[in-house]
């Protein structure tokens, strides 16, 4: 019987491998959007810590690993995907931020703040031609202009991936 | 000399027809060589038009990617900067599309060279601007101007300069080829020119000939008319002289006035010889003398030109003999050029020729198509050509004595008339001769092989004729004849009598194989004496007369018909002797014809009408047309005898108002014309006339045109009639 138990095992894992795949469709469907972070395709970085990315964003951290400063893109004021990503990233809503940001600023802590564009296909531009660019897409909606960094060690078609949005996951057109 | 003249007109027309078909070639290779010119001209300009385009436009679009990226310096909204970046983007890929285009004037060498320098310019500058980009996008302004003075402009400065090379060296590649292509059109533009004058000398050549042409037929024929105006005035007076020694010589003269008669008529004969010479030379040189064929036989011609010469040929003891071979079929030809030639290769003969013979052989083959090819030669023994003067025998004005030396007189044209006559016949004239044995003259021509309808042809068969005949062309003749007859002759020498029965005997009287008497007294002796002898000999008939009475006298040259009817006296039996009418158109006598002579010259009228007077008739005279035609109302006349040429009214006008008279009674209305033009001829037919008799008249010509009036009552028709 000891035998057996390892094909048993093995037998059960197949049986039910469809059943798990399948299980796994459902809840990504059931999941909201991911946010892809990305960057320049030049930059040398292929992941960070979610913490390390909300330093990025909130300018405690503003150079690369490389050396090259770090440019911080969002979408526009008053736009809410901006204050949906300052959100989900910073845990801080887009007056909160823009007050951190004047904060820093006065006290001499950042050279130039986040940069602001207004929509998606600027943001992927903009990327692309700013080698020390950070910005976020829509998931579906990152190409091969630039390079999507892992968020701790997850891609954003991981079911863990942690950075999604907070609406139903019906995308919104604007994104 | 129209030979000549027609070969170097044929050959300056072969020229200009060849340097015409020369030009319109050179026209269309030079002008399809100056459309190809212009139309690789218009190509050239074309891509040096594209190529010089090209060139702005990689300047302008260079500096379009650089001058909206110095617009992204002077703004700091990030969506601004990304605006001025995509344009600037979409400048690097027109730049990138422009150094990529093929152009044809950008693929040599040197300006393939300088693009790749832009290219690499181009790449270095964009190293540049990317990063410059970057620096604006992420907010660097201050840093993105440094780097693009820094280095940007160094890089877009290169950039600048790499295309001001290109267009440099483009230039210079379009100035070698736009001058290689403004030689070429230049050199099609030559050619075009020269074309162009080449047309314009052909087409002055053309009208200068044509106008030359027009005033030499303008000149040509004003001599034609000349020399044919002259030729009749010639001729009228020599009529009247020559008609008057033919009726001096049969009228009673002491005989020491005779002689001046004979040279009186020998030299009128000479002066009529020349100017038909002349007449015929004109006619020749116009190009107006046209061949009339009709069918006739050999023996005409030839029997009638030896005639012509026997009387002198007979006076220098010369022989004159022919043989047709059997087989010379009657031939479709113009059997008066046929004689003319005959006649005057004869006359030369004669001229030239102190003994001996002159002999005229005729061959002829007949071709499959029915083309009869005749050849006639004469051969004389007479002193010869040396062969260095025989080349020009045949040239105009040709004047050649025998012994090679240029001779005083004569015209020098009866050779080279013949020689032309013979070429029309579509023959040849060529000579064989050696200084010293004579010549021969070949004279060759084409007819159609026809047949001549005959009342009877001589049958001889069953008939044994003996002929003691010396060798020569007179015994030759006679056998070849008699045999073709189908005769069984005899050929004997006289010394001993010959076996058998004979029907007739022909014996030489001028005693070449024994003294005529003593054959004659020889066949008496052979119990021949019922045999009938016919003599031959060029002598006098009132001599052959007192050899043998009896005898059949023929004249050398021997005429076949008068061989055969010699014969056929000798075999069949003897009419009753009765006189000879003094002239055959004396049975005129019996059945007077109603004649009436129209002739304004006084002296050829004389003529004319004694030579009527001659056969038996006495005509009435008119003076002038006008006078013909009260006369003509006034009696119905069988036949009027109309000169052309009258000073009032002119022969033909006369017959066409005598042809308008009222009455069915229609005159046979002959012209007297020295004018044998084919033209006068058919204006005397489209007169209303019947036919013509030729100045100067003989007396035989118009014994036979009234003959022919007296037998059939019928027009006498033109062919023939003179």
């Amino acid at each position: 019987m000891a035998s057996l138990r390892p094909v048993v095992l093995a037998l059960l894992l197949l049986s039910t491998a469809p059943l798990a795949r399948a299980a796994l469709a459902r809840q990504q469907a059931a999941q909201p959007p991911a946010l892809a972070i990305i960057v320049h395709r030049s930059n040398p970085a292929e992941g960070l810590k979610f913490s390390e990315l909300r330093h990025i964003f909130m300018l405690d951290i503003q150079t690369w690993p490389n050396g090259r400063k770090i440019t911080v893109v969002l979408r526009e004021k008053g736009q809410p995907e901006r204050a949906e990503a300052l959100g989900i990233i910073c845990g801080l809503s887009e007056r909160d931020y823009d007050r951190h940001i004047l904060f820093r600023t006065l006290q001499g802590n950042v050279n130039f703040g986040p940069r602001a564009i207004q929509s998606a296909p600027a943001m992927l531009r903009f990327v692309y031609n700013a080698p020390g660019s950070i910005g976020y897409v829509n998931a579906d909606e990152a190409d091969s202009s630039v390079k999507v960094l892992r968020i701790d060690g997850l891609l954003p078609d991981d079911p863990k991936y942690p950075i999604r949005r907070q609406s139903s996951g019906r995308p919104d057109p604007n994104w | 000399m129209p030979r000549e003249r027609s070969f170097a007109r044929d050959v300056m027309f072969g020229v200009l027809a060849m340097t015409t078909l020369t030009v319109i070639a050179l026209g269309w290779t030079v002008a399809l060589d100056f459309r190809q010119s212009a139309e690789a001209t218009n190509q050239l300009y074309g891509r040096f038009a594209a190529g010089l385009d090209l060139i702005d436009n990689m300047q302008f679009e260079t500096g379009e990617v650089r001058r909206v990226l110095l617009y992204a310096l002077h703004t700091s909204d990030a969506n601004r900067q990304l605006e001025y970046v995509d344009q600037s983007r979409s400048g690097e890929v027109r730049v990138r599309r422009l150094l990529q285009r093929e152009s044809p004037m950008l693929s040599t060498p040197r300006t393939r060279a300088a693009r790749e320098a832009v290219g690499a310019a181009w790449t270095d500058y964009l190293q540049t601007r990317d990063e410059v980009i970057g620096l604006i996008l992420e907010g660097s302004l201050r840093e993105a101007v440094s780097v693009d003075e820094a280095v940007g402009t160094e890089r877009f400065n290169h950039v600048r300069d790499a295309i001001a090379a290109l267009k440099t060296a483009f230039e210079a590649d379009a100035a070698v080829q736009v001058e290689a292509q403004r030689t070429r059109s230049a050199r099609a533009t030559t050619w075009l020119t020269v074309l162009v004058l080449s047309a314009l000398v052909l087409v002055a050549v053309g009208v200068y000939l044509v106008n030359r042409r027009a005033s030499l037929e303008a000149v040509l024929r004003v001599k034609t008319d000349f020399l044919t105006t002259m030729s009749h005035e010639l001729r009228t007076p020599l009529t009247g002289v020559i008609g008057i020694t033919d009726l001096l010589q049969t009228a009673a003269v002491p005989s020491g006035q005779r002689e001046l008669i004979r040279m009186l008529r020998t030299n009128a004969t000479s002066l009529l010889a020349l100017v038909n010479n002349v007449l015929d030379y004109s006619r020749l040189d116009a190009g107006l003398m046209a061949l009339r064929p009709r069918p006739f036989s050999l023996f005409m011609p030839v029997e009638e030109a030896l005639d012509s010469v026997s009387e002198l040929a007979s006076r220098k003891g010369l022989t004159l003999g022919y043989v047709i071979d059997a087989g010379v079929p009657d031939v479709i030809a113009d059997e008066d050029r046929v004689r003319q030639v005959l006649l005057n290769l004869l006359s030369n003969a004669v001229k030239n020729t102190d003994t001996g013979e002159i002999v005229i052989r005729v061959g002829a083959t007949v071709e499959p198509d029915g083309m009869a090819a005749v050849t006639i030669t004469v051969r004389d023994t007479g002193i010869g050509i040396p062969e260095p003067m025989q080349e020009r025998l045949f040239q105009w004005f040709s004047q050649i004595e025998p012994t090679g030396t240029p001779r005083g007189s004569g015209t020098g044209l009866g050779l080279a008339i013949s020689d032309r006559l013979s070429r029309m016949l579509g023959g040849s004239m060529s000579v064989e001769s050696r200084h010293g044995e004579g010549s021969v003259f070949t004279f060759k021509f084409r007819g159609r092989a026809a047949s001549i309808a005959r009342t009877r042809e001589p049958d001889l068969r069953g008939r044994r004729v003996l002929a003691m005949l010396a060798t020569g062309i007179v015994r030759e003749q006679i056998v070849s004849m008699l045999e073709s007859w189908h005769a069984d002759v005899v050929l004997h020498d006289g010394r001993a009598a010959p076996d058998g029965r004979f029907d007739a005997i022909i014996v030489d009287a001028s005693g070449s194989t024994g003294a005529p008497e003593t054959l004659v007294q020889n066949c008496t002796t052979w119990g021949l004496d019922a045999v009938a002898v016919i003599t031959i000999d060029r002598m006098h008939r009132e001599r052959r007369r007192a050899i043998a009475p009896d005898a059949l006298a023929l004249s050398i040259p021997v005429r076949m018909q008068a061989l055969h009817d010699a014969v056929r006296a000798a075999i069949e039996p003897k009419p009753a002797k009765d006189a000879p009418p003094r002239h055959a158109h004396q049975a005129f006598a019996g059945q007077p014809l109603a004649v009436l002579v129209v002739e304004d010259n006084e002296p050829n009228r004389h003529v004319i009408r004694l030579m009527a007077n001659e056969l038996g008739l006495y005509p009435d005279e008119a003076a002038t047309g006008s006078e013909a035609i009260v006369a003509a109302a006034r009696r119905p006349y069988d036949v009027i005898l109309m000169d052309l040429q009258m000073p009032d009214l002119d022969g033909l006008e006369a017959t066409r108002r005598i042809r308008a008279l009222a009455g069915t009674h229609r005159p046979t209305i002959v012209a007297l014309t020295a004018n044998v033009m084919e033209s006068v001829e058919a204006r005397c037919r489209a007169a209303g006339m019947d036919g013509y008799l030729q100045k100067p008249l003989k007396l035989d010509a118009l014994g036979d045109a009234l003959s022919a009036v007296a037998r059939r009552g019928s027009p006498l028709g033109f062919s023939g009639s003179s």
